[in-house]
């Protein structure tokens, strides 16, 4: 199996196409730096308007908030880029004809799909440390160290600059869990497909229509929403939310909404656990003709 | 003789569609076993299927003496295989495909014997070359060199001249031969084409719709005997009515078109030749081939049933 | 005739008790203004300072921990709240107005409107009203401690900001009129952030929906210590 493992990575990283997303991340993080470096304090007054009758001292626009912004738009990127290597797996070997090669070989087609699936997850597991290392060090290094500022829909979250990094910690882990069902999903549909682009714009597809309906205000799809994987993706967010006592007084440390991540993270893990044991299931029972 | 590959009453069906049906077969050690039927026959259904790639629907598959389904991993460490088209990593070089290919087969080779082997393949000189620059040929050999990397006791070839030009089909088949005769390996070789096979394998079986046609061992499948000999000459009714009338009246085969057809000994051509010509026959042309390839082209060319070839 | 004297009389008993009305007005506008002074004087002694406390905000809608804070201040009005770095969220016109800077100009008319007590003590209540009719400051009620010249407490209504309650304890500077503790309430209806212009784009929930409702909001520092007149440098207003 780990002779397996070390195989699959080998030729994730052999391939130039694994290096697009890790270019792809950096372009987009700089760019993102890049602007609100240059007008980062006009978004921040802009920001602070809607603020009127409040008085908003100090470093705004520092390396935690910066990290936070890119993040958001980020962790709809990154589903992306990570489905380019996780639906093509599979479905990329049918098409090249390695697959029938590598299914003839003495290893069990469990242990094969489980480790190209774990592979996917060390690929996931060294992008998302790359996304950190951009958004979140980088970031740091160039803004600087400040408390973190939080607009929130209902309410304004100030979070102290002693009391962030592990907010960034837990939500990377749980950015990768997501990240990981994301990969499932493509790894899924890469295991019916002969070529890669099918499974590709399949998950794609996926994400934006679960998007879609999870963010329809209908009773209907409301039913559903909290079924959908994506729903549960952007739970990162409850890690930079704190509890408060009874004076409001906002408790570092804590988080305000532990359960609602807990619920998030086991809803996602169903997802990757079924996933992969169907794509197990079907690369068993599948005749390979490629 | 142990028997490495033994096939009992395998069948694969697709809905309504027989891929497989009811096929047995051996191969014993030392064996080129020639594996013989035109596109869509049923062949790559099931050496697929003896490398566990396809589920049987039914039938038995027993390997080194092992069943199949029960010990494949076992069963698989001493198979190497070329599947159709010899489909390797583009981007990655001969040396590192090779390499991996190993390690996929549970050995780990030194940088020696890699390249060793690379060089038994004349892709010595390439090794470090991304596989995208290739020709078909040299990705058939690199192939060739992953197949037999981690030294299989038996080797499956699955149409391995398909694509090549004439140098290339040689090379394989001077490959084979070398393979069979100095490594004493056994091989399954599928192929489309008898007089490949008639060169190389020691066995063959021929099958049609997934069914088995003919098997037997390539010395008695092609019995000198067994020599069909196409006449044609400017007075055919004339020539007809004097072998009718002759010692060679029992060789005469039902016509197929104008020229008449003959079943004799291949060394007896000489002597019916001199005798046509002593009996003032105009002879336009004799051609002379083995009644199995007669067949073999009858059952691949028409598709439609033929009868039974019988030696 | 008598209906004409009648008239005459009732006028300048009008015109009378208008004059008594008057007079007492003044003489009460005098006292509060007086003591306005006074009170004055004594902030005036103090020209600067640099005063370390503790922050709490308690606002429904703002989850902001308890920080360390810095305050720097400055005649005639400056004023600086520094969080070791961090950022701090207040509301405008409150805390950040020192007292002194309320009563800096004689730009207003000082009402004395009696007498309570706060907290114990003695307070009398003056009610400055500006005169200014674009000021933001439409009235100012304040109960000042007349025995120490202390400005107990202050209610303020502005027109943008609403109406807020600054209510102060003294300790070991009360010699300078410093407090040892500021407390501002405000109504936290009269602070509710816009939708649309957030950073987020979730629909979070607020985290209990009724604390929102008519809650007052409350901002106070309880101040360690005072560094007085020793200077403090312009370059940490800018």
């Amino acid at each position: 199996m780990w002779q397996l493992l070390q195989i699959e990575l080998y030729k994730i990283f052999r391939r130039p196409r694994t290096y697009i997303a890790f270019v792809a991340v950096a372009v987009l993080i700089t760019i993102m730096q890049f602007g609100l470096k240059v007008d980062g304090q006009e978004y921040a007054d802009f920001m602070l308007q809607s603020l009127g009758n409040f008085d908003v001292q100090g470093k705004l626009l520092n390396g935690y908030m910066v990290c936070y912004i890119v993040l958001q738009l980020m962790l709809v990127h990154v589903p992306l880029l990570v489905t380019l290597i996780s639906a093509d797996l599979i479905s990329g070997e049918a098409n090249i004809g390695t697959l029938r090669l590598l299914m003839a070989k003495p290893y069990s087609r469990t242990s094969i799909v489980v480790s190209k699936f774990c592979a996917v997850c060390v690929y996931t597991l060294l992008l998302l440390i790359w996304v950190a290392f951009l958004a979140l060090f980088v970031s740091v290094v160039i803004f600087g160290k400040s408390d973190l500022f939080l607009m929130k829909n209902e309410y304004i979250v100030l979070i102290r600059q002693d009391d962030v990094f592990w907010r960034y910690g837990c939500a990377f882990c749980f950015a990768f869990v997501a990240l990981i069902t994301v990969a499932s999903v493509g790894f899924f549909l890469s295991a019916f497909a002969e070529n890669s682009i099918g499974p590709i714009v399949t998950t794609m597809s996926v994400i934006i229509l679960f998007t879609v309906l999870g963010t329809l205000n209908l009773p209907v799809f409301q039913a559903i929403s909290p079924y959908l994987f994506t729903t549960h993706m952007v739970t990162w967010k409850e890690f930079f939310d704190e509890k408060v006592n009874a004076n409001n007084e906002a408790l570092a440390g804590t988080l305000q909404n532990l359960p609602h991540i807990i619920h998030s993270v086991i809803i996602l893990l169903i997802y990757i656990v079924v996933l992969v044991s169907a794509t197990v299931w079907v690369m068993k029972k599948k005749d390979i003709l490629s | 003789m142990q028997q490495v590959v033994q096939v009992t009453n395998l069948s694969k069906h697709y809905k309504n569609i027989k891929a497989v049906d009811a096929l047995s077969f051996t191969v014993n050690e030392g064996d080129v076993y020639g594996f013989l039927g035109q596109n869509g026959a049923g062949k790559s259904t099931t050496i697929r299927m003896l490398l566990t790639l396809i589920e049987p629907t039914q039938g038995d598959i027993k390997m080194f003496g092992l069943k199949l389904n029960q010990h494949r991993k076992t069963i698989l460490q001493s198979v190497g295989a070329i599947i159709e088209k010899p489909d390797v990593y583009k981007y990655l070089s001969a040396y590192n495909n090779l390499n991996l290919f190993a390690r996929m087969s549970g050995i780990h080779p030194t940088e020696k014997k890699l390249m060793q082997q690379l060089e038994m393949v004349g892709l010595k000189e390439r090794a470090h070359d991304t596989v995208k620059t290739f020709s078909q040929g040299m990705k058939q050999r690199l192939g060739i060199a992953i197949a037999l990397i981690h030294d299989p006791r038996l080797i499956i070839l699955d149409e391995p001249t398909n694509g090549l030009d004439p140098q290339g089909i040689a090379d394989v088949r001077n490959l084979i031969l070398h393979l069979s005769r100095e490594m004493k390996k056994t091989l399954v070789v599928s192929s489309h084409l008898l007089n490949e096979m008639e060169q190389v394998a020691t066995r063959l079986l021929i099958i049609d719709k997934g069914k088995k046609l003919v098997e037997g061992t390539t010395a008695e499948l092609f019995d000198p005997a067994q020599t069909l000999l196409e006449l044609d000459s400017l007075n055919n009714t004339e020539a007809l009515l004097l072998l009718q009338n002759s010692a060679w009246q029992t060789a005469l085969q039902p016509q197929r078109s104008n020229s008449l057809l003959l079943k004799i000994h291949r060394n007896a051509i000489p002597n019916l030749h001199v005798w046509l010509v002593q009996q003032n026959i105009k002879i336009v042309s004799l051609q002379s081939r083995h009644s199995l390839e007669d067949y073999f082209l009858q059952v691949t060319s028409s598709g439609q049933h033929v009868a039974a070839f019988t030696n | 005739m008598h209906c004409a004297f009648n008239k005459f009389y009732r006028m300048k008993k009008f015109v009378l008790i208008l004059f008594i009305t008057h007079c007492s007005l003044f003489i009460h506008a005098q006292d509060a203004t007086a003591l306005i002074n006074k009170v004055k004087a004594k902030l005036d002694k103090v020209n600067d300072y640099t005063a370390t406390g503790v922050l709490k905000t308690d606002v429904a809608f703002i989850k902001a921990p308890v920080s360390k804070v810095v305050v720097y201040f400055k005649k005639p009005n400056h004023f600086r709240l520094q969080k070791n770095g961090g950022i701090s969220v207040l509301p405008k016109g409150g805390i950040s107005v020192n007292m002194g800077t309320i009563i800096s100009t004689n730009n207003f008319t000082a009402l004395d409107a009696g007498e309570t007590n706060i907290n114990n003590t003695k307070t009398k209540v003056v009610k400055l009203l500006p005169n200014d009719e674009n000021s933001d400051v439409v009235l100012s009620t304040l109960y000042i401690d007349e025995a120490n010249l202390l400005i107990k407490k202050a209610v303020t209504t502005t027109r943008d900001n609403g109406t807020y309650e600054v209510v102060l304890s003294y300790g070991k500077y009360a010699d300078y009129a410093l407090p040892d503790k500021v407390q501002f309430s405000f109504n936290a209806k009269d602070y509710k952030l816009p939708k649309g212009v957030t950073l987020d784009f979730d629909d979070s929930q607020p985290a209990d929906k009724e604390k929102l409702k008519n809650k007052k909001g409350k901002v106070e520092i309880d101040y360690a210590s005072y560094i007085i007149n020793k200077g403090v440098d312009d370059k940490v207003f800018e």
